[in-house]
C-alpha cells in the first residue's frame, strides 16, 4: 500500500483527480466527511490530507511514501526528497511586487517582505544585493501599503489582490507548480509500485 | 528476566567492533571537544555548519565536536605503502530534526586512509554492507561514483551556480527541470538522455563496468575501477546496488560515495565514501574512504520494534 499525502484545498482536489484518471481513485475520498485517512486496498493507495505546507515534512519523516508539494513548499523548506513530476497543475509565479512608483535604488537597503525568506535571500543573493527580509505569515500586500516593507516576495497567481492593493509584479522569480515528490528509502524499497504510479501519472500531465 | 541481557543496539555494537577490528580496525577514541578551527575551515564538510563553542580556561575558542572524520584525518600521518585503518563509536553534537536544535547524535564507522586501492574500496563497501545486514535482512547499500559525474561536468563547463543547480537536480532525481537546464545551456540533449538512463538504472556493482562503458564520455579511469571492484565482488552482491543520484559534496568526496538503506527507517542510516579531496585540503597526501552510521536512527528502529521482525 502507498501513502500519500495529498494537500488540502483545491490544489489537492485537482490532483486527485489526476491520479484518479491514472489508476488510483479512492471513492471514500470523493464523500467529504471529517476523516483525514482514506484508503483504497484493491488500487493499493492511502491517501492522506494535510495541510499544504506540511507534505514535504509527512513524506521526508517516513508517514508518506509520496506527497503533492508546491514548488515554493520545495525550495523554501529544501527537504531531502525526490522530486519525480512537474504535475503542470496549480501554475502560479513567485515574484517580487510593489507600488507601480517602485524605482531600486542600490544606495539603500531594500526591505522585503515575505513568506518564504529563503528563496527571496537567494534571489537577491545572487543579485549581490543588500537586503532586510521581513518574514511574515500573510497579507503580505499589506507590507509596501503601510510602509513596513519597499516590496514583497510572494505568490502571484492571478495578479488580482496586487492590483486591488495598488501593488504591481517587478519581476519573476520563479515558476511555481505542485510537484510529486518521494521519499528516497520508500523510492528504493517500493521502487516498482512507485515507478508505476508516476508513469501513470505522467500521462495524466496536461500538454 | 536476565538484568544482564543486552539491548539490541548494544549486541550491533559489539557485533561491529568485533567484525570492524577482524578487518585491522583498531578503536579510535576522542575527546568530546576539539579547537574550533578545526572545524571552521571546512564549515561545509560538516553537516550543518552550526557548532556548539566554549571559551576554555586558556582562552581558547572550543567546540563540542560536530564530526568525526576531521579528528581522524587531522591526527593520521602518511607513510607511503601504509595505511591506518580506524573504528569508532562517538558522540557528536549538532542540530537534529525539523526544529533545528541541538542534539546529541550517536555515530559508529570506520575510516581507512593512507596509500589505497581498489582492494580498500572493496573491504570497505563489503563492511558497510554488512553492518546494514547486521541491523536488517532489508537493507540495501546504494552506490554512485562521483567520477561519472566529473566526466560529465568536464564536458559542460557549467559555471559554479548552474554547476551546483545540475549536481541538486540529478541528487532529487529531477528529470523535468533538468531537461529546462540543458535547454536554457544549449547543452548537447544527448548527454541529458544519457544522465535520465543512469537515473534510471538499478543494478550490481558487477555490471557497472559494461554499463559505462556504452557512455564514450565517462572516464576510463572509472570504468578501470568498476573493472577492479567487479574482479573483487565477483558476478553477485545484490544487496549494492547503483544509484546515480546517490551524492556527497564533491568539494571533498572524489570517487565511489554510497548510503545505506534499512526498511523501516524513513532516511539513509550509513553514508560514505571516498574523500581525498578532504585530505588533499587539509595538506594531507594519500586517499581516503569511509562510512558513518547513525546510531540515534538505529536505537529508533530497533525501539519501534521493526528489528525484532528480522530477528
Amino acid at each position: 500500500m502507498l501513502n500519500i499525502a495529498l494537500p488540502k484545498g483545491r490544489l489537492g482536489d485537482r490532483v486527485y483527480e489526476m491520479l484518479k484518471a491514472a489508476g488510483y481513485p479512492c471513492p471514500a475520498l470523493e464523500h467529504p466527511d471529517r476523516r483525514l485517512v482514506f484508503e483504497n486496498k484493491e488500487a493499493g493507495v492511502r491517501y492522506f490530507w494535510v495541510k499544504p505546507s506540511d507534505v514535504t515534512i509527512y513524506v521526508e519523516r517516513g508517514a508518506a511514501d509520496l506527497g503533492i508539494a508546491g514548488k515554493d513548499i520545495l525550495l523554501e523548506n529544501r527537504p531531502a526528497l525526490y522530486e519525480l513530476l512537474d504535475l503542470k497543475t496549480g501554475i502560479c509565479r513567485m515574484a517580487v511586487a510593489g507600488p507601480p512608483s517602485f524605482q531600486d535604488s542600490r544606495d539603500r537597503v531594500l526591505r522585503v517582505a515575505t513568506k518564504f525568506p529563503k528563496i527571496a535571500g537567494d534571489y537577491y543573493a545572487a543579485r549581490s544585493r543588500n537586503v532586510e527580509l521581513i518574514k511574515l505569515n500573510g497579507s503580505i500586500e499589506l507590507a509596501p501599503v503601510l510602509g513596513l516593507s519597499d516590496v514583497i516576495v510572494d505568490i502571484v497567481e492571478t495578479g488580482t489582490t496586487l492590483r486591488e492593493n495598488g501593488l504591481a509584479v517587478v519581476d519573476t522569480v520563479c515558476p511555481i507548480s505542485a510537484r510529486l515528490v518521494a521519499n528516497p528509502a520508500s523510492y528504493r524499497f517500493r521502487r516498482e509500485e512507485i515507478l508505476k504510479l508516476q508513469e501513470s501519472l505522467a500521462a495524466q500531465i496536461p500538454e | 528476566m536476565d538484568r544482564y541481557q543486552l539491548t539490541q543496539e548494544e549486541k550491533l555494537r559489539f557485533e561491529l567492533r568485533s567484525l570492524y577490528r577482524a578487518h585491522g580496525y583498531r578503536p579510535f577514541r576522542m575527546s568530546k571537544f576539539e579547537k574550533y578551527e578545526l572545524y571552521a575551515g571546512y564549515k561545509d564538510f560538516l553537516v550543518s555548519d552550526r557548532v556548539i563553542t566554549f571559551q576554555d580556561t586558556n582562552g581558547e575558542l572550543m567546540a563540542l565536536k560536530p564530526d568525526v572524520t576531521l579528528s581522524i584525518v587531522k591526527n593520521a600521518r602518511y607513510t607511503p605503502g601504509e595505511k591506518e585503518k580506524y573504528c569508532y563509536h562517538e558522540t557528536v553534537y549538532r542540530p537534529t530534526g525539523s526544529a533545528g536544535l541541538f542534539g546529541e547524535i550517536l555515530q559508529s564507522g570506520l575510516e581507512c586512509i593512507g596509500d589505497l586501492d581498489v582492494g580498500d574500496e572493496h573491504e570497505v563497501l563489503c563492511l558497510a554492507d554488512r553492518t546494514l545486514a547486521a541491523i536488517s535482512v532489508e537493507s540495501v547499500l546504494s552506490f554512485s561514483h562521483l567520477g561519472i559525474l566529473h566526466s560529465l561536468i568536464g564536458l559542460l563547463q557549467p559555471e559554479s551556480g548552474t554547476r551546483s543547480r545540475l549536481l541538486a537536480l540529478v541528487a532529487n532525481r529531477n528529470a523535468h527541470e533538468l531537461k529546462a537546464l540543458f535547454l536554457e545551456n544549449g547543452w548537447d540533449l544527448r548527454l541529458l538522455e544519457d544522465i535520465r538512463e543512469l537515473l534510471s538504472l538499478d543494478c550490481e556493482i558487477c555490471e557497472m563496468e559494461s554499463i559505462l562503458a556504452k557512455y564514450a564520455w565517462v572516464s576510463k579511469e572509472v570504468i578501470r575501477e568498476f573493472s577492479g571492484l567487479k574482479a573483487l565482488f565477483g558476478e553477485s552482491c545484490p544487496r549494492i546496488r547503483f544509484d546515480f543520484s546517490v551524492m556527497n559534496d564533491t568539494r571533498y568526496y572524489n570517487g565511489i560515495v554510497f548510503q545505506g538503506y534499512v526498511r523501516g527507517v524513513a532516511e539513509k542510516v550509513l553514508s560514505g565514501g571516498r574523500y581525498d579531496a578532504l585530505l588533499t585540503r587539509m595538506g594531507k597526501q594519500g586517499g581516503a574512504i569511509g562510512f558513518a552510521l547513525y546510531m540515534s536512527l538505529i536505537e529508533s528502529f530497533f525501539l519501534s520494534g521493526e528489528g525484532e521482525k528480522d530477528a
